[in-house]
Order: C-alpha cells, then sequence, then structure tokens
C-alpha cells in the first residue's frame, strides 16, 4: 500500500460542470484510497468547478467515507478561493443533512 | 396540414422576452392537434438576440421532431446585418435551413456562442469553456472570477435541464457579449416538463406549489429541489443570486409562470402576467454586466458552511 497518492484532476478539464463527472471522479478517488493511506486531490489546474460537480464528488465522497475517515485521508492541494468557499459548503451541507436524517429515525 | 405564418418583427431578446413566448403560443396550440405547414417570415426582424434565437430555435424544433410542423418558405430579414448574424449564430442551420454560411465557425474574434443543443456532459464543458472563450476575446482584462462565474452559472442551469426537464430538445444553449455596453446574454431553453410538474411530484413542495408562478419563484430558492436529496437543487438559486449580486437581469419563464429581475430588482409576481401564454418548458436567460462584481464566493459564503460542520473537514495539504 502506498503511503500517499495524489489524484490530480485536472486532467478531467480545466472546468469541471456536471455531477456525472463529479460521479466519475469520485469514482476515482475512492480507488486511490482503497490503495493508499493518504489521497490529496490536486486542483491545480482547474479553473472552475460547478456546485452540481462539488457536491457529487467531494460531498458524496465524504458520505461514502464518513466523516472520520475522510478527515484522516483526504487532503486538498491548489484549490482557489472559489473552490475552498465551495468545498466547505457542499462538505457542511452533507454533514448537516446527514445529522437532520439520523435525528429522523424512528427510535 | 394547417397553413400558418409565423411573424418575427422587430427585435427579440431578453428584454422583451415575454413577447416571445406570446408569439409562438399559437403557433404551440395548432400543433397539438394538428400539422403545420409554416412560413416563416424574418422579414421585419431588426433584432434576434440569444433569448430570442434560443426560444424559437427550441420551439420549432421541438414541434418539427413531434413531426408537427414543416418549415415551407423562409423570408429572410430584409436588413442584412441581422441576417449575416443570424447565419452566423447557426440559427438557420439548426433548424435545416439551407441558407449559404461564409465564416469561419472557430474565429476566436466571434463575440458569441453559436446555437448549440447540448445534449451531454462533453456539451456542457465545450460550452462553457466556448463562454470562456468569447469573454477573454472581448474582454482581456476581466478577471478569472467572472468568467469561471459566468461558466458555472451556464453550466448550473444546463445540468437542470439534464436532470429535470426530459427536454425533447435537451438544452438549446447560445450567448451573445454586447462589447459596447460590456454586457453578455446567455439563454437557455428547453421544451421539457417544465418547473410546476417537477416542483408538484415533490410531496415537501407540492402544498406550497399552487401554480407555476409559485413554483419558478421556490425553484430559486437555495436547496430546493424536486428531488428527496436536499443537498442538490441549487443550479438556479446560485444562477439567480449571481444575477441580483450583479444588478444583472435574469428572465425565467416555466408553462404560464415568469420570473423577471430586472438591474438586480425582482418583478412583482402581478405584473409578470403573460396573458395566459404558455411556454411548453423552461426558458432561463440571463443579462450580466460585465463591469460589476460578479462572484460565486460571495454567493457560497452567503449558503454556508453551516457553523460547527465543517471543522476542518477541507484540509490543505500539509495542515
Amino acid at each position: 500500500m502506498n503511503t500517499q497518492v495524489v489524484v490530480q484532476i485536472s486532467r478531467h478539464g480545466a472546468f469541471l460542470g456536471t455531477r456525472a463527472l463529479g460521479v466519475k471522479v469520485r469514482d476515482e478517488i475512492v480507488k486511490a484510497c482503497m490503495d493508499s493511506e493518504r489521497v490529496t486531490i490536486d486542483f491545480n489546474g482547474v479553473d472552475a468547478v460547478s456546485h452540481s460537480f462539488a457536491d457529487e464528488c467531494i460531498g458524496g465522497l465524504l458520505t461514502e467515507l464518513g466523516a472520520q475517515v475522510f478527515k484522516e485521508m483526504i487532503r486538498f492541494k491548489g484549490m482557489s478561493e472559489e473552490t475552498n468557499s465551495l468545498l466547505r459548503l457542499v462538505t457542511s451541507r452533507r454533514i448537516q443533512t446527514a445529522k437532520m436524517a439520523q435525528q429522523e429515525q424512528p427510535v | 396540414l394547417i397553413p400558418f405564418v409565423l411573424e418575427l418583427t422587430s427585435s427579440f431578446g431578453i428584454k422583451n422576452a415575454d413577447r416571445i413566448i406570446r408569439v409562438l403560443y399559437p403557433l404551440f396550440e395548432i400543433c397539438k392537434t394538428d400539422t403545420v405547414d409554416l412560413v416563416l417570415d424574418m422579414s421585419s426582424l431588426s433584432g434576434f438576440y440569444p433569448t430570442g434565437m434560443a426560444a424559437v430555435s427550441a420551439g420549432l424544433m421541438h414541434l418539427k421532431r413531434q413531426n408537427r410542423l414543416n418549415i415551407v418558405d423562409l423570408k429572410q430579414p430584409e436588413t442584412s446585418n441581422v441576417h449575416d448574424y443570424i447565419t452566423r449564430m447557426g440559427f438557420y442551420r439548426h433548424l435545416d435551413l439551407e441558407v449559404e454560411y461564409r465564416w469561419n465557425k472557430r474565429d476566436s474574434t466571434g463575440r458569441f456562442v453559436e446555437i448549440a443543443e447540448v445534449v451531454d456532459d462533453d456539451g456542457v464543458a465545450t460550452t462553457s469553456e466556448e463562454l470562456g472563450s468569447i469573454i477573454e476575446a472581448n474582454f482581456p482584462t476581466i478577471s478569472k472570477r467572472v468568467r469561471s462565474s459566468l461558466k458555472i452559472a451556464l453550466a448550473e442551469v444546463v445540468e437542470n435541464v439534464f436532470y429535470h426537464a426530459g427536454s425533447p430538445v435537451n438544452a438549446i444553449v447560445c450567448a451573445q457579449v454586447v462589447q459596447r455596453r460590456r454586457e453578455i446574454e446567455i439563454a437557455i431553453v428547453d421544451c421539457g416538463r417544465g418547473i410546476y410538474s417537477n416542483m408538484v411530484n415533490s410531496p415537501i413542495h407540492k402544498p406550497h406549489c399552487s401554480n407555476s408562478n409559485q413554483a419558478i419563484r421556490l425553484a430559486t430558492q437555495c436547496y430546493i429541489t424536486s428531488t428527496a436529496q436536499s443537498h442538490r437543487g441549487m443550479g438556479l438559486y446560485i444562477a439567480s443570486e449571481l444575477t441580483r449580486r450583479n444588478n444583472g437581469s435574469l428572465f425565467l419563464a416555466s408553462d404560464d409562470g415568469i420570473l423577471k429581475i430586472i438591474n438586480g430588482h425582482e418583478i412583482p409576481e402581478h405584473m409578470c402576467y403573460n396573458d395566459g401564454c404558455i411556454w411548453p418548458g423552461t426558458i432561463v436567460s440571463f443579462l450580466f454586466d460585465l463591469d460589476r462584481e460578479l462572484s460565486t464566493v460571495d454567493v457560497y459564503n452567503s449558503m454556508g458552511p453551516y457553523p460547527g460542520e465543517d471543522d476542518m473537514i477541507i484540509q490543505s495539504e500539509g495542515e
């Protein structure tokens, strides 16, 4: 197992705009997580990221891995201010909706 | 076969977009039951901007694909620069009308994104990049942040069409910069289910949606989606919020509902009445002022993150 893997997502384009692409990139990151102790998601070369892409890719990754594993394994690199704000937004929303769903579970 | 003359006179753009619906509505009504032999009369057309062009193109293409429409005659605009511009935008080609095309499609000095039917992810990426390129070519000093925000607004709305509209003409997109006024008009049109139909399918939203006007206004709110996943549904919100913060304009029509934002201010619902005319799908168009701030960061920061929910989730390398 590798200590660290870097996923260079600019190879999917300088503009990452759709949910379908978000799923594809997320699958790639999940695969990298299986082969490594830590995964760095490198945004260098990415000009813009849509909310749809970010929610599906990074928000979905958080849901898939769980908050604890996500915090331990995933690091980010090369984010613009826009991307940073967006990723904080989508991840916090995912955590919030997960908490709401837990509270709505019948006891 | 019923003969029908569709007369497009004076100009059609975001500023009189409700007129486009009124002009096309009788044709849609006839085509519900009959097939039409259409004369497309554009002889008195003096201006055809992205909202008008995308809507007419989408509407006629939709009827053609339903085998409800044959365009039997075309009367071209008498004003040559209008005709040249429409040709160059790909309007005739899009409707399979034979008119000579003399320009280089990849001309980087172009001021517009030609009409395109965006059918998939690659189309979203290509159209967004094309939008970024024309802005860069015409306004080289415009910041990367503004370009990114425009691409994001376009992609979010087109994505909505893919997921919610079920549109037989997918998403018809075109855009044009107006260098003199430093503006850009972007139009995204579909002939799908419409916003109201989607919203009433949601048990959460159905009680708040008794008509298209309510549905449209609900759809432009934060985290409102017709799907069961509450982290979705941001496309129209982000796009409309960018428009407001830019003091720009938005025209959003779906079925018989209309939402208008002009120079950043929403027009009251009772002033958006369109004589009962219906658009069979959704029209979204924007006019952004490229001299004003346009930043998704401000929109994202206004939506969250939620206190206590984002502690160290997004960690940069080395932290």
